[in-house]
């Protein structure tokens, strides 16, 4: 597959002064599947891909070995903050349907290896998030924290973050707890997700920016303007700084931003309106999607 | 920090729950922009400056909506998010926080609350997530099916309850548009609105109404009226969701004045109770209830009954200096009763006129035959008593007209009046005003007219059918017979093609009244250079005034061909690029009390120079003025033609060519200098004696009676001299087409040459819209709107256009 170099000039000046960060190689990932491609879900070692249309309509694959890209799912929302499972063999996602006019998601599960479709949760109100957990996934949906896997198991539950009605709930020990970490009346949460050593929340408070706390929450980062923010590794976040004017997106840019403050790395070219990333530290990736539909993979290193 | 709205809401809700079942249903509401900014939209209305947060600004409007609808919600059961609850510029959200709220919420419908700038084009524009039902289009983006259905269904719902809100006048019915369709075709935005991108849920953007248009602006700072839009869309939630219908109703209205318009001098809506004056701090009784409602001081007359059972309701209406008006209202379930609620105010002298014009000091102060008469009364007066009370000795027909809420009253005539003529005017007591008094006596006065009664134009460039206008940027002068007004100027006098496309003006080139006085004058350069062979037109508007107020009684129309009037293929004899080539000659003229010939790179049509020839005549006729070649070795004989290149001063003077033999000398007549552009002016010489050899020895200007004739400026430049003249090979095809009348009342005709046969006619409205059509030689105008208009009519051998004005 021919990959398209957007610049490798790019990694010049774009060395941090705490870390040495550089964007070894930046380049469009051409997919043919669809005609544009949105919201890019990066499997944790970095070997897949998942992504979706404008309209979270669609669910496709992209594996990075193969190069080949597969549609999992043509479901509505299917593209919607999809998860891989642990041992990145299936795929759940979920499948939006509507009745006298009220909305249900239920949770489905694609098996990479065998193609095969099941249907993990039935359709219900506030389907929340879902986390792998085993071979399975949790979820929280209608006021009750769901355990879905294949066959039994006797694993430990995770914690679970979750966003119910724009408030960030923590699942932990058996117990829910709500998580004001932000002073003030009716400030509303999204983009909350929990880091890869389950100690840490990563958070948008509406209006007021991106933050990180602990499990109690108790802020521990200020990372300011920053949205869809996602975790890079335990001690870095990339998200984008957008910028509109109150009608359409006019600008954005990738940002890697470390919780200590001391690393703050635009990622994106300039050339881009740079949205909704994902990462892979093991791999070493960052992926965007530009506003027109393009999928771009950054290679880093970082010393 | 703004003050916040909850504590009033939960105050107004707190009594009110009802059986209405929206358990469950999931909504975001979204209170578009905020924190008075420059992201936002203030309007300034009187009495708020410029920025006064207190003053109207469309996130606040938009927040208060919100609440409302928040509170009414969550009263019945809904689950609701709302992304702010203040207005600060902290909670003007990125359009991607806004989105994804509405998704993490799962949400079952995304309300983004806006209103719209479009002035009197007062209208509802609902967006949805998606396309328009007929927009194959396939966009690099899009909502999926389900969701634009279900986004363009709610919009529907939610548009036709807001479309029911009666205070508020429509220019036209709402407007459903998907977002990618109509961003793509207004603003070219390929992907359509921020907000509505990437949503997972049905999403729509409401601008419930033009916030911009001062009277809705007023009414937007009254909170009932915001009460009343978030209670449509509550009613379009639990309409949507198929929950049960809202068991109480609502009585709304605005209070105005009966007859009275509002003075303001902001736009209203035509036709609408917008026009009626509002009353401020009348008070509203709703008997039954033992409720009292006073209106605000923000000219929007509303009052606002809430929660009130089905029934019929009594309502007495008062304020300061009306009488008062009780009347009945029946409420409904589920509904918004609307009522314009008009009062009247007390009259309780008899009307008198106060001003009248024109206003003769004794019957021999002589008035502007021009004139309108005008009264001025007390009260506002019935019209038609006022009417048939008027009348106007010597006879005249006109029309009258009523103004600033009938308490004035013009008759305009038809045409200007009689020079020189006593009018007596009466109105007799038998008019009266609108509580049924009647005038004590009579009204009379007299007044006699002046010796001149409309504007008159002396001389124009071009003249009608005009057909050497030159196509480079030419300059066009109309001069009238007195000085003129100029305001009127700019916009009144304008040129078209015969498509009914305005040409741009050189504004900078505007001279206004430069030529001697008392006459007027008004000229400019096009902005734009001509197409050669293409016929256009100017039009002078009917209405233009003199300074003393006498105006044009027709609009003018004079129709002209533009061409190119360089001729560059003849033997060039004399290029004018120096200054020595001519010089006045004092002895030979006559009546002249000054002239003389300079070289100018003012006005030029070839090389750098031209030759300016200036001159000034003693009187109004007799005049002639002589300007010699220097050395002049032009030999030309009486098969000869000469040509030269003339920038006209419209004087109307004629120019005729020396020439001298050793036997003979003759004068031979170049041109008549009507215009004021550049033209080509050539002569026949076959005036001149057989087999003679003459010497051309100078020009001469012969004064004529016309108004410039007293004093002039040309410009000439490259004298040519060759054979046959080019303008006897000119073909003019459709020459002898004319129409007639014009202006026509009831019918235009065809007058046409022998071999010419009409093929159609079609008359065309300057907009480019087709009237009427014949296919006969005459066409039909009389049922046609009066105004101008363009006749095209197809011939077997061409296309003639031309404007035509009807006036029946």
């Amino acid at each position: 597959m021919k990959l398209k170099f957007i610049t490798l000039l790019l990694a010049i000046g774009l060395v941090a002064q705490a870390q040495n960060i550089q964007v070894k190689s930046q380049y469009e990932l051409p997919i043919n599947s669809t005609k544009t491609a949105f919201y890019p879900v990066l499997s944790e070692d970095g070997t897949m891909l998942l992504y979706s249309t404008e309209g979270y309509n669609g669910l496709y694959l992209y594996d990075f070995e193969t190069k080949e890209e597969k549609n999992i799912s043509s479901v509505q929302n299917s593209g919607y903050d999809p998860v891989f499972s642990n041992d990145n063999s299936k795929v759940f996602f979920r499948n939006t349907s509507y009745e006298r006019g009220r909305r249900f998601d239920a949770l489905e599960s694609y098996d990479l290896r065998t193609g095969r479709q099941a249907r993990m949760i039935k359709p219900q109100r506030n389907l929340r998030t879902a986390r792998s957990y085993h071979n399975g996934a949790i979820v929280q949906a209608n006021n009750r924290l769901y355990k879905t896997t294949f066959g039994r198991t006797k694993a430990a539950i995770p914690v679970y973050v979750s966003s119910e009605n724009l408030k960030i709930y923590v699942y932990s020990n058996g117990k829910r707890t709500e998580l004001k970490p932000i002073e003030g009346e009716n400030i509303n949460y999204i983009w909350a997700s929990l880091s890869p050593d389950n100690s840490k929340i990563l958070f948008t408070a509406v209006g007021k920016g991106t933050f990180v706390c602990d499990l109690k929450g108790k802020v521990i980062a200020k990372l300011g303007y920053l949205n869809a923010p996602v975790w890079y590794n335990d001690e870095m976040v990339v998200g984008m700084q957008d910028k509109d004017d109150g009608h359409v997106i006019t600008s954005s840019s990738v940002i890697l931003i470390s919780l200590d403050g001391k690393v703050k790395k635009q990622i994106s070219s300039d050339e881009h309106i740079a949205m909704y990333p994902s990462a892979s530290s093991k791999a070493g990736k960052i992926l965007y999607n530009t506003m027109d539909g393009k999928l771009v993979v950054s290679e880093l290193t970082i010393n | 920090m703004k003050k916040i709205l909850l504590p009033i809401l939960l105050l107004v809700f707190s009594l009110n729950l009802i059986a209405q079942d929206l358990s469950g249903v999931r909504i975001y509401i979204n209170p578009g922009h905020g924190g008075y900014d420059a992201n936002d939209r203030n309007v300034v209305i009187p009495p708020f400056k410029s920025g006064d947060p207190n003053g109207f600004w469309e996130s606040s409007s938009n927040l208060h909506k919100g609440l409302y609808l928040k509170e009414m919600l969550d009263s019945h059961g809904a689950s609701t998010a709302i992304s702010r609850v203040t207005n600060t510029t902290e909670d003007d959200l990125p359009l991607s926080q806004i989105v994804r709220s509405g998704n993490e919420f799962n949400a079952d419908l995304l309300l983004s609350i806006h209103s719209n700038a479009g002035g009197l084009a007062n209208h509802i524009l609902m967006l949805y997530a998606g396309r328009d039902l007929n927009d194959t289009k396939i966009y690099p983006t899009q909502p999926s099916p389900e969701v634009e259905r279900k986004s363009r269904a709610i919009s529907e719902v939610i548009a036709k309850n807001l479309y029911m809100n009666k205070l508020t006048p429509w220019a036209h019915p709402y407007t459903l548009r998907g977002d990618k369709t109509a961003a793509s075709q207004w603003f070219g935005w390929p992907n359509g609105y921020g907000v509505l991108r990437g949503v997972t849920v049905p999403t729509v953007l409401s601008e419930g109404s033009m916030h911009d248009y001062i009277p809705e602006t007023y009414r937007l700072m009254n909170m009932d009226y915001k009460y009343l839009e978030a209670w449509n869309f509550f009613k379009s939630i639990a309409d949507y969701f198929k929950s049960e219908t809202i068991p109480h109703g609502i009585i709304a209205g605005s209070v105005r004045d009966k007859f009275i318009e509002n003075p303001a001098p902001y736009k209203k809506i035509s036709n609408s109770h917008d026009l009626f004056k509002p009353i401020n701090g009348a008070t509203v009784k709703l008997i039954e209830k033992d409720l009292t409602y006073t209106t605000d001081t923000l000219n929007n007359g509303i009052y606002v009954f809430k929660n009130l059972e089905p029934g019929e309701y009594t309502l007495e209406v008062s304020a300061k200096g009306y009488h008062s008006r009780t009347f009945k209202m029946t409420v409904e379930a589920n509904t918004i009763s609307y009522d314009d609620t008009r009062i009247n105010l007390i009259r309780n002298t008899p009307p008198e006129v106060v001003e009248y014009s024109p206003h003769a000091l004794t019957s021999d102060t002589v008035m502007l035959a021009s004139s309108t008469i005008k009264f001025k009364f007390n009260w506002d007066v019935d019209a038609e008593s006022a009417k048939q009370a008027f009348s106007i000795s010597p006879a005249v027909e006109g029309k009258f007209e009523f103004k600033e809420s009938n308490f004035v009253m013009e008759f305009i005539p038809n045409e200007p009046l009689d020079i020189s003529t006593v009018y007596t005017v009466v109105l007799d007591k038998t008019l009266k005003h609108f509580d049924g008094l009647s005038m004590e006596e009579d009204f009379t006065f007299q007044f006699k007219t002046t010796d001149r009664n409309r504007l008159r134009l002396l001389a124009s460039y071009p003249l009608d059918n005009e057909t050497n206008v030159d196509y480079k940027k030419p300059t066009f002068t109309f001069v009238f017979d007195k000085e003129l007004m100029t305001a009127e100027l700019i916009d009144g006098v304008q040129v078209y093609d015969m498509d009914g496309n305005m040409l741009k003006k050189n504004r900078r080139s505007l001279l206004h009244n430069k030529v001697p006085a008392p006459m007027g004058s008004t000229s400019f350069m096009l902005g734009e250079d001509l197409v050669p062979g293409k016929q256009y037109y100017v039009s002078i508007a009917k209405g233009i005034k003199d300074i003393d107020g006498v105006f044009l009684t027709d609009t003018l129309l004079f129709s002209f061909t533009a061409s190119d009037e360089r001729i560059t293929d003849k033997t060039v004899v004399e290029t004018y690029e120096t200054s020595d080539k001519l010089s006045y000659d004092e002895a030979q003229s006559v009546n002249v009390t000054k002239a003389s010939v300079t070289r100018s790179s003012a006005k030029k049509l070839f090389g750098s120079y031209s030759n300016n020839l200036k001159y000034t005549f003693s009187s109004s006729e007799g005049g002639s003025v002589v300007y010699k070649i220097v050395d002049s070795v032009f030999e030309a004989t009486n098969d000869s033609t000469v040509g030269l290149h003339i920038y006209g001063d419209m004087s109307g003077n004629e120019m005729y060519l020396l020439f001298e033999s050793e036997t003979d000398t003759k004068e031979v007549l170049l041109d008549s200098i009507h215009y004021g552009g550049w033209k080509f002016a050539e002569a026949d010489l076959s005036v001149l004696l057989p087999k003679t050899t003459y010497r051309l020895t100078g020009y001469k200007l012969v004064q004529r009676s016309a108004p410039l004739s007293e004093s002039g400026s040309i410009f000439i430049d490259n004298l040519l001299l060759y054979g046959e003249p080019i303008t006897s090979v000119i073909s003019h095809k459709l020459e002898d087409v004319t129409i007639y009348p014009n202006p026509a009342k009831d019918i235009i005709r065809v007058s046409k040459g022998p071999h010419q046969i009409v093929e159609e006619m079609q008359l065309y409205a300057l907009n480019g819209k087709l009237i009427r059509s014949s296919e006969y030689d005459y066409l039909l105008v009389d049922d046609i709107p009066v105004g101008t208009y363009l006749l095209k009519i197809r011939f077997n051998e061409g296309v003639y256009s031309t404007p035509v004005i009807v006036r029946h």
